[in-house]
Formats: C-alpha cells, structure tokens, sequence
C-alpha cells in the first residue's frame, strides 16, 4: 500500500500524463480542404508508426510509474523534464505528420487543431515547469533550449505550412507584423503614461487621505466601465476636440484610431499601478519609519532609502498586473480603429474563421507571458531579498 | 553631554502630555524615566531628539537650546532605540548597523570596520550576523542589532525607549545584564524609558517617576524605595524593602557594616549557612528564612571566608539606615 502515502505520489505530473495521453487518444487535429468546412478528424495514434508509437506509450507508462511511486527527487525530475520535451517534440512530429496526410484538394487545404495539438503542448509545460522547480536557473533554460530548438527546426524548412494558423500567416505577413508592432506600442505607451501618471498619484494620495479616497473613487470607477463602453464615452469629446483645435488633429487626437485607444488604455493601467503604490506605501512598517527619522533621515532620505525600496515590491507588481491587463485590453483597441492583433480576432470572428482569431490571440497570449516573465524577472532583480520571503 | 528639561510642557489640544517638566541629568549618568502608562515619559524623551517639540520650555544638551541645532544634524548624533526595534528589513543586519555612519558620510572601510567592532561589542558573532536579513532574527536579536545601530555613530546621547519590552523575560534579563555591561565600557548619557519599576531599579543612576505629565520624584533607587510620597510608596508596592535589599551585594554589606573577624564570629553563635559576597541581599535573606538561621557566612567567589552577615545587616539596609 506504499502507494497511495500522500507524499510520495505526485500529483501535478499525474495530471500532465492524464492530459497527455486524452490529447494522444483524443482528436488531435482536423484535415480540411479550406478555413470554413467541417474536416475530417484525425487522432494522435492513429498518425505515429508502430515503433515511434510504442516509444511514446513506455515513456507515458514510465512516467506514470516514477508519478505513483517513490524514489530519488533526482530521477523523479529527470524522467519529468524528458517526457515533457518528448510531448513538445510529439506535438511536432505529428503536425508534421498530419500535413504530410493533406491530400491538394480545395483552395486552401490545412491542419486545424483540435484538443489533443493544445493538450499536448499543456502537459509539456507543466511537466517542465514542475521539474524545474528545485532546480538551477542555468539547466531550466537549458531544458527551454531542448524543447523549443527541434521544434523551431522541423518547421523552418516549410513542414509546418499546413497548420492552418501558420496559412493565416502567410496569407498576412506583412500586416501580421505590423499590427504586432502597433500593439506592442499601444501597450507599452499606456504603461509609461500610467506609470507617469499613476506613480505619483498613489505617492501623493498615501500622504493624504482625503486625496486618496478620491484617488481611489476614481480609478475604481474608471476600471467598472467596460472597455468598450470607455471607448464609445472618449470618442465623443475627443471628437469634439479635434474640430475645435486644428492642432490637436494635425497631432493625431481624433474621435477614432490611437488617440482614444491610448487614452483608455492609460485610464485601465491607472487602478493597478496608483492603488498597489497606495497599498506599497501603507505597508512600510511605522517603527523602521520611526527609527528613520530618529537616526537623522531627511524627508527625501526617508522616501528614498525606507519608504521606496519597502514599497517597490507591491508597486512592481502593480506594473506587473497593468502590464498584462494592457496586453489583452488593447486588443479591443482595434474596433476603434486602433489596430493591433485585435484586428486578427475580430475579422476572424466575422468572417467565421477560428484560424484567423488564433493568429491574433495566440500572440497575445504569448505576449502576456512573456511580459509576465519579464516582470517577475524585474521584481526578483530590483526587491531586497531581505522582502522577498514575505511580501512575493 | 549633559542634558536638561527646563521647564518643558507639550499640549495635545487641552490634554498636558507634559506640564513643566525640569530635570538635569550630568555628563555619563543612566536617567530612567519611569510610570504608568500616558504619563508622559516617552513625550519628554522624544522632545530631546526633536520628534515631539514642546509647546513651552526648552530641552538644553550641554547648554545648548536643541531647536537651535539642525534636527538631522541633531539626530545623527543621538542614539535612538525604541520598543518595536524598528529595522530596516530590506537592509542586511550589517546595513542597518550602518545607517547612521552613511548619513555621515564615512567610507565604506570605515562603516565595516564599525560594523564589526558593534557586533562584537553586542555579542553576535560578525561573520554569522552581518548578512543576515531581519526577518530572520529573533526578538533578542533584533534589539542587540537595534543598540548596535544606535551606537554605530558612537553618539555621546542615547535615547531608549522601552527597549526590552517586547522580549521574554528571560532574553530581557540577559539583555538588561548586556547593556549594563556595554554601558560599563562606554560611559554615555543615557535616558532609558520604561514602566517596569525593577528594570528601573536595575538600570538607573537616577529614576524619575512621573504620573499625569508631571515629574513626582527624581532620585537614586536607594532613596527613591525610602520615598515618602504616596504615589511613589504606591508605585514601588509593598515589597519596596525588598526591592531595596536586591539592589545591594552582600560584599558591599559585609565592607561597610561588620569588620571582617577572622576566627571569632560575634556573640550570636556560629552561623550554618554560607552566602556568596556577589549575591544581593534579598538572596540572602531568603536563605536565612529558608534555614531559619539570623546569620550567615559570607565566602568570595573563590570561597575564603569574608565575614557575618546577620538579620540586622538586613534590616537596617531595608529601613536605609546608614547606607543609601
């Protein structure tokens, strides 16, 4: 009955190999003769040989075994990191596989993806990113590298051009990238002008408490606004505006396009970034301020060396938090006329066509994470150790 | 330094947090401040260092009136410890130690050389401490590295306010016996805040009581325990006798009130029981009652025999006849 003791099963690369294997039996993907018609399902078995197939399902089993049972922590990992790049190269192969089976039928035939192209890649991550936990930073890029390389390979020499979201792309390249550029930009100028904006703010209003009332009254009723809503509210005045002042339209500042989406965008960001400088501040301990200013600190010394550096934790994560959220908000910039990925999404929801929404949403995803990643990476840079313990 | 209220008062709307409060103390004396709660010690504590400024009077260090002095100016030169401790917990154990000694501006040889030589003097080890963050540091930690920081800059003032509230009994005792024997080595002029009356006793060359803002009595423990004021025999309680008798060393007694008799022991028998020369009295007279005995031996610490030491001793140090 060793078994079943709590600590020795673990449960997240359980859950993994669970996902993996209904995403290797399940529908892996669908074989279509254009964006709009059915297809014919395909699963993940049914497209490996016999000896590529049975070595997937000992590493499964393998995996399942070192889950359930005991042993080194050392092994453990080393069994999860592997089946979890095995899974990323899987989902490779067969996409590869799949496209191969494509007959040249229809106008523009493709690769779309069913549970199993998502399941596989999700229980990749999870087992990597399990393993890694314990481990050196050094060895958990290395395990990225090897999982990430052989893919990037099979697919730069044109193998992968049946997967329906990669035909999206070739359809689009040049304004895919362009529309990546505007939202990187829409994003990160909202960001700067909240954090412009926002930073001070909170700092003024954690001296004040009336001040920070109205602070927060207003951020919190700026952030109840549905974004589009926020849009349609900004397009009047700034409309308005703009045939009042001939200057401000030679600028830019119209009803419609950057100007309003900009502007949102800011207002958004404003609730994270002012409301976790109020919280940062509020949370430095009286007696290290007490003691500041009995040892002899200037006001300025006060704020740079005890109130700042204690209350950087929650203000990076406040620009965290706004980061992520503008990466997803400016996608609705588009119907605006904004542009941004949100355009992909949204011509794709019209015209029925989920490749198209995916070209635009998977980026977004990935740019979230990534901003995500790179914050952390910033907090984990710029916090004391002293604070991490505690506050992270 | 010498240190002076003159006629200092602080008003809190109609609330007299202190009302005419006078007191010196001399260059290297230990002035506790002592009574209950809101009775305004810590207010005429914060008043030397500038965090409280009195409504009237003034607060004179070594003559000079401090709201002359710049406030920084004058806090990098007065060492500050308060209750809660009051780390910076986002600087290593090391860092805070040396706050003050870089808002003075010395170089960073200077600081570490400083740093180490504080740790030493606190009783924690340099190499195991000086990275270490204060999170990690237990309440008895903390406040040595919070007395090693006050006295980085070696200020000749050093403010403490309730500094060994907040720890067990037993870390305060032990921290109680550190800082005599730091202040031994040191010599400062310090004002020390708190409410326990032993703790006062222990520590003070002098103890001021105050109750409602006002000060009641100033005096050396001895006297302060034969005070006849009502609010002083009510706050040093019944046991004040007691108090008394534990303030003083049976070596003092001995030296002072019985000639050292080698041989012969006096009239009163030979006494059984033995009494160290470095216990206090009131250890002594337990052990009298605990053998029933009127008398003891007093040995030294390395065991030759000192003198007697008899319940009469006793009693006229409690009543404080002869000796304060």
């Amino acid at each position: 009955m060793r078994l079943i003791e709590r600590e020795r099963i673990d449960v997240v690369p359980l859950t993994a190999v669970l996902l993996a294997s209904v995403s290797f039996f399940g529908p892996f993907a669908a074989l279509k003769e254009n964006r709009v018609v059915d297809g014919q399902i395909i699963r993940g078995f049914e497209l490996l040989g016999g000896g590529l197939g049975a070595g997937v399902l000992i590493l499964g089993a393998l995996t399942l075994v070192v889950a359930l049972s005991g042993g080194g922590g050392k092994t453990r990992n080393l069994v999860y990191s592997f089946a979890g790049v095995a899974c990323l190269w899987i989902t490779a192969v067969l996409l590869v596989r799949a496209g191969a089976l494509l007959g040249q039928a229809g106008e523009a035939p493709r690769v779309s993806p069913a549970i199993g192209f998502w399941g596989l890649p999700g229980a990749s991550y999870v087992l990597i990113d399990h393993s890694r936990r314990q481990a050196p930073r050094w060895r958990s890029l290395m395990l990225t590298v090897c999982a990430l390389v052989p893919v990037c390979l099979i697919f730069s020499d044109g193998r992968g051009a049946a997967i329906s979201v990669f035909q999206e792309w070739l359809e689009r390249q040049d304004r895919f990238l362009d529309e990546l550029i505007v939202h990187v930009r829409l994003f990160v100028f909202a960001i700067l002008g909240a954090t412009v904006f926002g930073l001070p703010l909170g700092i003024i209003a954690s001296k004040n408490k009336r001040i920070e009332r109205l602070v927060i009254a207003f951020v919190d009723v700026v952030q109840t606004i549905p974004s589009m809503a926020l849009f349609g509210l900004l397009m009047a005045p700034l409309a308005a505006l703009s045939r009042a002042f001939p200057l401000l339209r030679s600028l830019g500042l119209r009803g419609i396009g950057a100007a309003p989406a900009l502007i949102a965008l800011t207002l958004y960001a404003l609730l994270p970034i002012a409301r976790n400088a109020i919280v940062g501040i509020a949370s430095v301990p009286l007696p290290a301020l007490e003691a500041g200013r009995g040892m002899g600190m200037s006001r300025r010394q006060l704020f740079w060396r005890i109130k700042w550096p204690l209350a950087l934790p929650y203000i990076l994560t406040g620009l965290k938090t706004a980061s992520v959220q503008a990466v997803g908000n400016a996608a609705v910039a588009a119907l605006i006329g904004a542009g941004g990925l949100g355009i992909m999404i949204f011509q794709g929801l019209g015209q029925a066509a989920p490749d198209l929404i995916l070209l635009g949403v998977l980026p977004l995803i990935l740019m979230a994470v990534l901003v995500n990643r790179g914050w952390e990476l910033v907090i984990r840079r710029a916090v004391s150790p002293g604070l991490l313990g505690e506050v992270l | 330094m010498t240190l002076e209220w003159r006629n200092a008062s602080k008003a809190y709307g109609k609330k007299r947090a202190v009302n005419d409060f006078s007191l010196e103390v001399p260059k290297g004396e230990l002035l506790v401040l002592v009574g209950p709660s809101g009775c305004g010690k810590t207010t005429s504590l914060r008043m030397i260092n500038r965090l409280v400024d009195p409504s009237s009077g003034k607060i004179l260090v070594d003559g000079r009136d401090v709201s002359e002095i710049p406030v920084t100016e004058l806090r990098r030169h007065i060492g500050y410890v308060i209750q809660q401790v009051g780390l910076f917990p986002h600087m290593n154990v090391a860092e805070n130690i040396g706050a003050v000694p870089r808002l003075l501006k010395w170089n960073k040889v200077k600081i570490q050389a400083r740093v180490r030589e504080l740790l030493d003097l606190v009783g924690l080890p340099a190499d195991d401490y000086s990275e270490a963050w204060p999170a990690h540091l237990s309440g008895g930690e903390a406040q040595r590295v919070g007395v090693a920081r006050a006295l980085a800059a070696d200020p000749p003032i050093l403010l403490m306010d309730e500094p060994f509230g907040a720890v067990d009994p037993l870390t305060r005792e032990v921290l109680q016996r550190e800082f005599l024997r730091i202040r031994s080595t040191l010599k400062k002029t310090v004002v020390f805040v708190t409410h326990d009356l032993d703790e006062a006793i222990r520590l003070g060359d002098c103890i001021a009581v105050m109750n409602g803002g006002r000060l009641v009595a100033a005096a050396a423990p001895g006297e302060l325990l034969l005070n006849a004021n009502p609010f002083i025999r009510d706050f040093t309680g019944e046991d004040r006798a007691l108090r008394r008798l534990a303030r003083l060393s049976v070596g003092d007694t001995i030296g002072q009130t019985t000639p050292i008799a080698p041989g012969g022991y006096g009239d009163s028998g030979t006494p059984t029981g033995l009494i160290r020369t470095d216990a206090t009295l009131k250890e002594a007279l337990s052990l009298m009652l605990e053998a029933g005995e009127s008398s003891l031996n007093a040995v030294s610490p390395s065991g030759r025999h000192m003198g007697k030491l008899t319940m009469e001793n006793l009693l006229e140090n409690a009543a404080g006849i002869g000796v304060s």
